[in-house]
């Protein structure tokens, strides 16, 4: 069985349809637990006092923020190399979502620096790599609302998505090639634990809830895409029958 | 609730405060497109049964 059949619209609607309303419940539970434990379980860090809270909602946001673009950049190779609309449809119903998730760590990052670096914002690679993802984010989108012609507006979006993966790469790696204010990664297997157990799991719940989220929402986003690229196809058939 | 004395609490209600009304309005936005697109797509489906 080829994972290929799920590009075609109608079994991509029926196994979505499906798969949906367990997500939905399985992400307002998990990030219920989470947020619960994350604000009110959590001890005070003895340097960040309560900001450390923070770090559950800064560190999944901003993975999700650099992992959505990675998803859009191989939906849109996928899209162009094979030609297959939904893979754009993915990428397209993605780019709202990675952009939310890239505004919250940026608020989020800057509401942390205020207090423990003493200034909002500093132009870091890491941060600086971050914010032009984030443009990039707001130029795909804007690029597809410009562009009439569906397969054209496909096209053009996907090879700025691809010309952006750059800054997603740096967004993640930018820590480990220049000396920057940002910490590096606080979650690394390569260099042990550097999060306590009692900040770990609810991070880790976190990082599962929010994905959750990430995954219910994209599948309702890319159900939208589809029946709005039918309504558009079938207005055409109605036009020129 | 006890991190509501500290007196960072602010920057921390202020974040997920801020977090909770990005995400409100990508869940709120999300649903009212599906609703719109869901609609608009039946009401095109009933036209051409007819």
């Amino acid at each position: 069985m080829s994972i290929w059949r799920y590009a075609n619209p109608a079994e991509f609607m029926r196994l979505t349809a499906r798969a949906l309303p367990p997500l939905w419940v399985a992400a307002i539970a998990v990030l219920a637990i989470g947020l619960g434990w994350s604000l009110f379980a959590t001890p005070e860090d003895y340097k960040q006092g309560s900001t450390v809270k923070l770090l559950f909602i800064h560190v999944p946001a901003a993975m999700l923020a650099i992992n959505t673009y990675a998803i859009m950049a191989i939906a849109s190779g996928v899209g162009i190399i094979r030609r297959h609309h939904v893979s754009f449809l993915v990428a397209k119903a993605a780019a709202p979502i990675g952009a939310a998730f890239t505004a919250i760590a940026l608020i989020t990052g800057a509401v942390w620096g205020q207090p423990m670096w003493g200034t909002w914002w500093v132009w870091d690679a890491r941060l600086t790599s971050v914010l032009v993802m984030f443009f990039f984010y707001l130029g795909y989108i804007a690029l597809w609302e410009t562009i009439e012609e569906p397969e054209k507006a496909a096209d053009l979006s996907g090879v700025l998505c691809l010309v952006g993966v750059i800054f997603a790469f740096l967004s993640r790696y930018a820590v480990n090639f220049w000396a920057t204010l940002h910490q590096g990664a606080s979650l690394s297997v390569a260099e042990g634990q550097r999060v306590d157990d009692a900040f770990r799991t609810p991070l880790y719940l976190m990082m599962i809830g929010f994905y959750l989220f990430f995954i219910a929402l994209l599948l309702v986003r890319a159900r939208t895409e589809i029946r709005l690229r039918r309504a558009r196809s079938l207005r055409l058939q109605g036009t020129t029958a | 609730m006890s991190f509501l004395a500290d007196k960072y609490a602010v920057y921390v209600l202020s974040a997920y405060g801020a977090t909770a009304a990005i995400l409100g309005w990508l869940l709120w936005s999300s649903f009212a497109a599906s609703a719109r697109a869901r609609r608009d797509l039946a009401e095109i489906e009933r036209k051409r049964g007819r």
